[in-house]
């Protein structure tokens, strides 16, 4: 077949027909053996190479004793002792083995031929038939782009729920997935002028920040082993965003004379009343400006 | 393992097979993805790309710099303030040619490589933010389909139509990923908190407290937080919801509306509780979930007005053009076009007063109560048929303008076989 060539599906495999949909027998209930076999010894496979294989190499790797490229992926011996990398992908083989078993299975699911029958009594036949003629036939090389476009696409999200990871722009979308208690902490900015400490308002005075990501950012830093450095100069940066801001008539925030980093936490009440003052300030860096 | 298994493996991955293709490749016409096109980058470069200013980024210090994967593997930079206003100016340039369809194939790869970088830098400073994500996705699909075959200046610029092409599996994919987004987010909480300590705790209801500490939201939720049990039906519905997210790629089309429907109140009421606006989820839903071709023929069916006839010259070249463009805006299947050199017996018997000869010299448009247009007034006529038609029906009907468009057209119609736009042999 040419590469510019039609194609389209055979007959035989875009459409099921009645008669092989009657009579369910006992044989058509047997669960699909050679698929959940064949889900099994990759499960196996997979497990022997996660777990007994790649550790001796993540321990070589940490020494510098394997390949350069492996070498090179692990960089923070000066932070992390070995267990930590081991721990690490300990942690992601048990997710990749998961995800394995979650797709054999919902593959063994949808070979299941009484599943099958149901799909296509709810659903209908499955039928190919492009509404305008030969312009919506595809020929080889559009449909293995096209296809390759589906996997890549679905394939980068499912990996990204499996894994519960982000790969901007694929997400495992983890907003408001842990539990709110009655207690909530938040990382805040302070600004010192002559009339006193006032909380900034980023979304106006520190674009382009909004509070949100003052929060997820500073916090960050924060964990850094380089703390107290990493957060002096992003505070340094804040205050410029300020300024900025301020010259620019952007907002009408006084002059400060010092930034101020909270972590502040309040007992949410029903009636708000604590809003406006955290029953807790727990002051993490000071930046006096003319320093 | 038997013989029978293996037979009976095969026919069932056969039904895979046969089900995939009837998901993603069943057929929609060229038409429908071009509309898609439009109405997809149409909202991207008005209610995204133009109001969008990353130029401040350059600003921020590169100890809030934290590479997304995509962003680190590919060794993007963060460019100065004129680098990125000049990117995003070329974005907007690249979305606006998609928008109109020209140079399709290279403005949709442009539009992704550039919205990739413009979309994605703000991700790179300690948070990501998971509202527009879901708007890259988009651009990859159409950037690998044939979007611009239709309703796009490339089509009409085509003399003949591209052979080949499927237009269904883009829009059916960026469903499936619009679904796979709620799903995950409904995973997420089954393996952050877990389903008993999300929905039959009192979550919810410290989340929507939390919020007015946070952000500043309506003060809907807090009324909702005087009765803590609706609290956890909304988290038990939120849960429920995201769960059968999926079910929007496979459900028939009233279903699925009626879900994507319910999916677009529970992103309208995280707005008012919480404070957060998704605003690109609730586009893209409305975009890629109403049934438009259903709502297209409603229109039509509902209009009352009697439907057109094109009588045109086969044998010209531009007058070919002409209706092809006719045709391809013909959203409302309104209007049958014939030709009249090869209908004529056709033509005869339906309008038995026309004649062939004026027919052949100017355009006509009739009724099928009899009433016949021609030539300027033809083209007038169509314009309350086509959708498109309508901005301009103003215009076509300002004093003035209909004896100027007569003289326009008789120019151009006298002229016609004469200026080489004969038909292609």
């Amino acid at each position: 077949m040419s590469g510019n060539e039609a194609w389209q599906p055979r007959a035989k495999s875009a459409t099921i027909k009645t008669a092989d949909l009657d009579p369910l027998t006992v044989r058509d209930l047997r669960p699909p053996a050679l698929i959940l076999s064949m889900t099994l010894v990759g499960i196996g496979l997979s497990a022997v190479i996660l777990f007994a294989a790649v550790p001796p190499i993540i321990t070589q790797a940490y020494r510098g004793e394997s390949l350069p490229m492996l070498d090179a992926m692990i960089r923070g011996q000066a932070v992390h002792p070995v267990e930590h990398y081991l721990r690490v992908w300990r942690d992601l083989s048990l997710r990749i083995l998961t995800v394995e078993v979650a797709l054999g299975l919902v593959l063994a699911l949808l070979s299941w031929s009484p599943l099958q029958r149901v799909a296509d009594r709810v659903l209908g036949a499955p039928v190919v038939s492009p509404r305008d003629g030969a312009r919506s036939r595809m020929t080889r090389g559009q449909l293995i782009v096209a296809n390759c476009v589906v996997f890549a696409l679905v394939g980068a999200q499912l990996v990204n729920i499996g894994l519960q990871r982000e790969d901007w722009p694929f997400s495992n979308y983890p907003m408001y997935s842990g539990e709110q208690t009655d207690q909530l902490r938040w990382i805040r900015l302070y600004g010192v002028a002559q009339a006193g400490e006032f909380p900034l308002t980023p979304e106006r005075q520190l674009r382009p920040f909004d509070s949100v990501r003052v929060h997820h950012s500073l916090g960050q830093l924060l964990t850094r082993a380089d703390d107290a450095i990493a957060t002096r100069r992003a505070l340094q940066n804040l205050h410029a965003l300020y300024e900025r801001g301020r010259r620019a008539g952007e907002h009408t925030g006084p002059p400060i004379q010092a930034l101020r980093l909270y972590r502040v936490s309040w007992h949410i009440e029903p009636g708000l009343t604590n809003r406006s003052a955290p029953e807790e300030r727990e002051l993490l860096y000071e930046l006096r400006i003319a320093d | 393992m038997s013989f029978v298994s293996l037979t009976d493996t095969v026919r069932s991955l056969r039904w895979l097979g046969a089900r995939w293709s009837s998901l993603f490749f069943a057929g929609a016409s060229a038409a429908e993805l071009g509309f898609y096109r439009i109405l997809f980058y149409g909202y991207i470069l008005f209610f995204f790309a133009l109001r969008v200013d990353i130029s401040r980024w350059a600003e921020v210090s590169d100890v809030f710099w934290s590479p997304t994967s995509l962003f680190r593997l590919f060794h993007l930079p963060l460019l100065s303030a004129t680098g990125l206003t000049a990117v995003v100016w070329a974005w907007r340039l690249s979305l606006a040619l998609t928008l109109v369809g020209l140079y399709t194939r290279a403005s949709t790869l442009a539009a992704l490589a550039l919205g990739f970088y413009v979309i994605g830098l703000p991700q790179n400073f300690g948070k990501v933010n998971h509202n527009d994500a879901i708007v890259v996705i988009g651009l990859a699909v159409f950037a690998f389909s044939r979007c611009g075959d239709a309703w796009s200046l490339d089509g009409l610029r085509r003399a003949q139509p591209r052979a080949g092409g499927s237009y269904s599996w883009p829009v059916e994919l960026y469903r499936l990923m619009l679904a796979l987004v709620f799903f995950s987010a409904g995973v997420a909480k089954l393996s952050g908190a877990g389903p008993v300590a999300w929905v039959l705790s009192n979550n919810v209801y410290y989340t929507i407290l939390a919020h007015h500490y946070t952000h500043s939201p309506s003060s809907i939720g807090l009324l909702l937080t005087r009765y803590p049990w609706m609290c956890q039906l909304l988290a038990e519905s939120a849960l429920a919801l995201e769960l059968a997210a999926p079910l929007l790629i496979l459900l028939t089309v009233r279903w699925r509306t009626l879900l994507a429907a319910a999916m677009v109140a529970m992103m309208l009421g995280f707005w008012q509780m919480l404070g957060v606006f998704f605003r690109d989820f609730i586009a893209l839903l409305v975009i890629f979930f109403i049934p438009w071709r259903q709502a297209g023929a409603w229109l039509a069916a509902g209009s009352g007005s009697p439907r057109l006839a094109v009588l045109y010259d086969g044998s010209c070249g531009l007058c070919n053009r002409t209706v092809g463009v006719v045709r391809a805006l013909d959203l409302l299947g309104r209007v049958d076009v014939l030709d009249a050199l090869a209908d004529w017996p056709r033509v005869s018997v339906r309008w038995p007063a026309l004649d062939q000869r004026a027919c052949l010299e100017d355009m006509h448009v009739t009724t099928d109560r009899g009433r016949v247009h021609v030539g300027f007034y033809g083209y007038r006529a169509l314009a309350w048929h086509l959708p498109l038609g309508w901005l301009f029906l103003p215009l076509l009907y300002t004093p003035g303008v209909p004896a100027i468009g007569q003289r326009v057209y008789s120019f151009v119609a006298r002229r016609r076989h004469g200026t080489g736009c004969a038909l292609p042999m």
